[in-house]
């Protein structure tokens, strides 16, 4: 390969200009239909990698066309906005940051703007994205009777502190309850699902109602739950 | 020196901050039991326990399939005034005011407990936690995991079992014959509390 680059260099070097009216000539004697006669197809994957590399050419392109839209975003944002570190806290303009403490290693002076915390006293069902208001304020009670499959469909957010999940064990007691027979009736597993529901119900009632056992002590409600 | 001065005194500002300052604590409640279910203990699993303290004001609120329930203490003249307990779910809720004489009766388990503090480590939260062992008088243990960093005032009274232990605690557990109960923290937040959150229904 190197010879022959060789050997045009050194033919360059003999280069003498055609005659005047060469060009003119040669195209009077050429006949063109008769070149069409002798017609080949190209190799069948000479357009593919024509293609290709038209096709990476013009995507590097606008990758270019890319990144530099990217770095002018930047630089304008810079621009127009520069965060000021103030310690004191503002309770009153709505932000939505994730509100947590930083952790010790991180930079613990932050957070200008926070939203306050809130409680929604009223719980709400969601299945599959609509609302629902609870059957008497009461969770266990609305699942039971909802006749809707609940595994992975229904969730009870309940604000951002107080969201709840429903664990695979108690979603298949829930969805146990709702079976109903070809004629609507509940089905004797069913049945026997609520009554066990609701003996829970009772005895918890009984428990942290009338005894006065504190649900949210630890001690009290591994007690409750572990040794009934 | 300095470098040294000035993460001190910048400790020292993030400790007094939690202090006096509002704290939210969010606690997932989860079960650790041998076969299939925990029984009635699977209305409680997945539930949420959320600590709320702003100023003189803490909650306690949890959130569970069976029930939600709360429980109000407030700070009068530096020392616990009327205790109320919620009963936030239900038809109609129901509402017990304690005095703090009946809300020391309520917790008379925790008197003469012991807390050993340790040196065993672990992370909740991204926060490097010390052990404590809590034990009654009646030899029940709680295992809790506390960061000496985070303070409030309000929450021994609402946790009387955590009363000696010094800092926040952000994951505890109580084991009774191979199931186990689990409170582990899932969010903190200093953000500013609504005063609402703290109207008692």
């Amino acid at each position: 390969m190197n010879n022959r680059t060789d050997i045009w260099n050194r033919l360059q070097e003999h280069e003498t200009p055609p005659d005047k009216g060469l060009w003119d000539r040669l195209w009077g004697v050429i006949r063109f239909e008769i070149l069409l006669q002798h017609r080949t197809e190209p190799p069948g994957e000479m357009f593919g990698l024509i293609q290709n590399k038209i096709k990476g050419k013009r995507l590097r392109l606008w990758m270019l066309i890319g990144v530099a839209a990217m770095v002018l975003a930047v630089a304008a944002v810079s621009m127009l906005y520069r965060p000021t570190h103030t310690v004191k806290r503002i309770a009153v303009a709505p932000a939505a940051v994730r509100p947590s403490i930083p952790p010790p290693a991180s930079d613990t002076v932050v957070a200008v703007k926070q939203k306050p915390v809130t409680v929604d006293e009223r719980p709400t069902v969601y299945v599959e994205g609509h609302s629902y208001s609870l059957v008497d304020n009461d969770l266990l009670l609305t699942l039971t009777n909802f006749n809707y499959p609940l595994a992975h469909r229904v969730s009870v957010p309940q604000g951002l502190y107080s969201g709840l999940a429903i664990s695979d064990q108690a979603a298949a007691m829930i969805d146990a309850a709702q079976e109903t027979r070809p004629n609507g009736k509940p089905t004797r597993k069913a049945r026997k699902m609520k009554r066990r529901l609701d003996d829970w119900k009772k005895a918890d009632e009984k428990r942290f109602d009338k005894e006065g056992s504190n649900v949210l002590d630890p001690f009290d409600l591994g007690a409750f739950i572990f040794k009934y | 020196m300095f470098g040294k001065l000035f993460a001190l005194l910048l400790l020292c500002a993030f400790v007094g901050e939690c202090e006096g300052q509002s704290l939210t604590v969010s606690y997932a409640i989860s079960f650790r039991v041998k076969g299939k279910d925990a029984g009635i203990g699977e209305t409680y699993n997945g539930g949420t326990q959320t600590l709320y303290a702003s100023g003189e004001r803490a909650r306690l609120r949890l959130v569970s399939l069976m029930r939600v329930q709360s429980v109000y203490v407030r700070l009068e003249e530096g020392h616990i005034g009327q205790v109320v307990l919620l009963k936030e779910s239900g038809k109609t809720a129901q509402r017990t005011v304690l005095t703090p004489e009946g809300w020391k009766n309520y917790n008379v388990k925790y008197e003469g407990l012991r807390c050993q503090l340790t040196d065993e480590v672990d992370t909740v939260l991204s926060r490097v936690c010390k052990k404590a062992v809590v034990t009654l008088k009646d030899g029940r243990v709680l295992t809790a995991y506390y960061s000496p960093l985070l303070h409030n005032a309000l929450y021994p009274l609402l946790e009387p079992a955590f009363a000696s232990v010094p800092g926040l605690v952000l994951r505890y557990e109580y084991t009774y014959k191979h199931k186990t109960i689990v409170y582990t923290a899932t969010s903190i937040s200093d953000r500013p509390i609504a005063a609402k959150v703290f109207s008692q229904g």
